[in-house]
């Protein structure tokens, strides 16, 4: 005998949980033994709802005055009675079910090997290393003024415990909201992202001595922020199934607010510290300076305007 | 800005936890008795109070030096009252237990006096030397060292202090705190100095201030108008003299030139200018600093959180054949971003840095420059200027220099600050 449709425990992350083939309208839903479907559920009534085959189709539901009721997801609020079509989840207690009818045809099945580069392990292994490297090439170069060279490469605990965390925060929401942790996606786009934030910081660093130009700090500040505000944007790609806008607003948000909070932070300090002297104080090797540098006596009578700043601040209080 | 090396402790503002005179001598001489009785009339502690309260916030000693109570002291001893006069209130003790007000008549803070006067009774003013002791000639100074009434030390007079801007005596006597102020006499009991310092490093090695200079003192009409009591103003024209003082000596000649390395570099201005060379050579560290360093000696206690009136400057000679560009880069940064911040600002003094930095073409290489300006809130006219450099030019050698100029005319700063950067010239 061929089954009529199908009867489908769904679970919180819409994955069928167990299947009934309906061999005769009306279908009973119920934690009762002499229920069609038998849902193991204690907020399920032993007869909960009734199936029964409608036009077109679809099916309708209706609830046999149950005490917790029947709702039609994603709404929540309680109905008597419903049609219901093969994609929508009939809610009883804490139960989802789905009804479909056996000629409901399913997506193509996924090639053994499709998974984007990204999502791979081996994807993830290559990005950490990347991280790994770029830490000790870091550590290294400051290794100049160490006296005791082997504590320094210690403090490469603390930054990759730091990853680690972060990769696994993720994995955690992943899991909990999606089912999947997609930890080496998570891993990739973190490992990426913070090697991108690196070299970022590291060239802006660079230009802005190279070509003796402050503004290209702020600009360096700026693509640090939408880097992670990117990073961040990724992340929420592999949790959410909300629509990409949404997404990316969610990850502008999360950055500048890290990144105003970083800022304000830095200015609150340095406003703080009244006996600061603020200056850039970077020097790069000779190969990466690119201008052949102002005058002394230009960059001297430039002090005029130093001048013109402390006179403004002393009158405020003389 | 300070330097721990160039400051002598000012006897007045060490704390009362500074251990004890050194080991008084079992038999006091005739010599200190004779001078002890001439004196106790004469001789007074002088307590700085705060507002209407009995306790004294510090102490130090004054002598009568002239009719109707004229009574010499330190600078350093009145600074807070010269300053706001209507925190601090001033009143001298006397042995016998005699006490009165005192206001402040002048101040020279150059050679750290002040003339104050109080209601002190007619004792006789203490005469000065017409000409100074000879080196090795005995001499006392008299005063009252945290708190134990008035004492005689007896001490060696041995001549000018070598190092110091202003002429100082120095004296190889026990001057503790509290004894600031208070003269020094020859056997005869005649003034030849007024105690002022003692060296920080050192043992018995104490400063006076030559009488000549409170003589002068004596002689010039009272600044101001008569019975001022706030000297602000005239400490700002006494440092804005000092300024110009310190900057016209060291503009008065062509910069001198000093070779290290393959530097020629700003070097020792003349007498005045203190210089001396140091080294960091750790077999642990893959580079070497060679140091050179030169200074006035000319520091003004104006407050005790104001110390002014310095130039002092520092070349630090960076190599490593060991490290790479790279590392070597990260050498210079890390000690060239360093010292931004002085955790002693005083923000009733100073104003907060302006800075300007870039890349500056010297003579033979090019380098990162940095100047920091501040004006002083109180005293106008006055600003401290700090330069850096940092040469960016070989892989591997490299000049850090560090010029400071601390209480003068801007305008002085800048010219010096032209030909400092101008004497620097590497040759390969």
């Amino acid at each position: 005998m061929e089954p009529l449709a199908f009867v489908e425990i769904v679970s919180r992350h819409r994955d069928v949980v167990s299947r009934h083939p309906v061999y005769r309208w009306p279908v009973r839903v119920g934690r009762g033994y002499d229920a069609d479907v038998i849902v193991d559920d204690p907020f399920v009534a032993a007869r909960h709802l009734q199936i029964e085959a409608a036009a077109d189709g679809r099916y309708a539901v209706s609830d046999l005055q149950s005490l917790n009721g029947i709702s039609v997801s994603p709404s929540e609020r309680r109905i008597s009675a419903a049609e219901v079509g093969p994609d929508d989840l009939v809610r009883l207690g804490r139960t989802q079910i789905r009804i479909r009818a056996p000629s409901h045809t399913v997506p193509e099945e996924r090639p053994l090997r499709a998974a984007a580069f990204y999502r791979r392990p081996s994807a993830f292994a290559l990005m950490a290393a990347v991280v790994i490297a770029l830490i000790l090439w870091n550590l290294w170069i400051m290794t100049s003024d160490q006296e005791e060279k082997y504590t320094i490469w210690l403090s490469i605990v603390p930054l990759l415990a730091a990853v680690a965390v972060w990769i696994s925060v993720w994995s955690l929401v992943s899991r909990t909201v999606g089912g999947r942790s997609n930890f080496a996606a998570h891993g990739f786009v973190a490992c990426a992202g913070f090697a991108a934030l690196a070299v970022s910081e590291t060239l802006f660093d660079y230009l802005s001595f190279g070509f003796d130009v402050r503004w290209m700090q702020y600009l360096g500040f700026a693509a640090s922020a939408a880097i992670f505000a990117y990073m961040v944007y990724r992340h929420l790609r592999l949790n959410s199934r909300a629509l990409r806008r949404t997404l990316a607003i969610a990850g502008v948000v999360v950055s500048l607010l890290l990144y105003g909070a970083a800022a304000g932070l830095q200015v609150a300090t340095e406003t703080a510290q009244e006996g600061l002297q603020r200056y850039d104080g970077s020097v790069k090797a000779p190969m990466f300076l690119f201008v052949s540098g102002a005058s002394p006596e230009a960059f001297v009578s430039d002090g005029e305007a130093l001048k013109r700043k402390v006179d403004a601040m002393a009158r405020v209080e003389r | 800005m300070r330097n721990r090396r160039v400051h002598a402790l000012f006897a007045l503002l060490a704390s009362l936890g500074v251990s004890p005179a050194a080991a008084q001598e079992a038999q006091v001489s005739a010599q200190a008795r004779s001078l002890y009785e001439q004196t106790r009339d004469s001789v007074a502690q002088i307590r700085v109070l705060l507002g209407s309260s009995d306790s004294h916030a510090a102490t130090g000693t004054g002598f009568v030096v002239g009719a109707g109570g004229l009574i010499l002291t330190n600078y350093h001893v009145v600074a807070d009252k010269a300053l706001e006069p209507n925190t601090y209130r001033l009143e001298f003790v006397l042995p016998d237990g005699r006490r009165g007000e005192l206001g402040i008549v002048a101040v020279d803070v150059v050679h750290d006096l002040a003339l104050v006067r109080g209601d002190i009774g007619g004792a006789t003013p203490l005469s000065f030397r017409d000409s100074q002791p000879s080196k090795g000639d005995k001499g006392f100074s008299l005063g009252y060292p945290l708190n134990q009434g008035l004492t005689v030390v007896e001490g060696i007079y041995n001549g000018r202090s070598e190092e110091q801007y202003y002429e100082r005596i120095h004296f190889t006597g026990a001057i503790n705190p509290g004894m600031s102020g208070g003269p020094a006499v020859d056997v005869g009991g005649r003034g030849f100095g007024i105690n002022v310092a003692n060296h920080r490093r050192g043992q018995l090695v104490s400063f006076l201030v030559p009488a000549k200079f409170a003589q002068q003192l004596l002689s010039k009409p009272a600044a101001g108008r008569p019975g001022e009591t706030d000297f602000r103003a005239e400490v700002g024209s006494q440092l804005r003299a000092h300024g110009a003082e310190i900057m016209g000596a060291l503009l008065k000649a062509q910069l001198p030139v000093q070779t290290l390395g393959e530097f020629s570099l700003p070097g020792k201005s003349g007498e005045f200018m203190q210089c001396g060379a140091g080294t960091e050579r750790d077999a642990n560290k893959p580079y070497t600093v060679d140091h050179y360093r030169c200074y006035t000696w000319s520091s003004l206690y104006i407050d005790q959180r104001l110390y002014t009136g310095m130039v002092s400057f520092r070349h630090s000679i960076l190599r490593s054949a060991e490290l790479g560009a790279l590392r070597f880069a990260y050498l210079q940064e890390s000690r060239f971003a360093a010292g931004k911040y002085e955790a002693a600002f005083d923000r009733k003094h100073h104003t907060r840095y302006a800075c300007r930095d870039g890349i500056v073409a010297l003579k033979g290489t090019r380098a990162k420059m940095v100047m920091c300006v501040r004006a002083y809130r109180q005293f106008e006219g006055l600003y401290d200027v700090v330069v850096k450099i940092a040469t960016v030019g070989d892989v591997g050698r490299a000049l850090h220099s560090q010029l400071e100029l601390e209480g003068v005319s801007f305008q002085s700063a800048m010219t010096y600050v032209g030909r400092y950067v101008e004497a620097i010239r590497w040759s390969r």
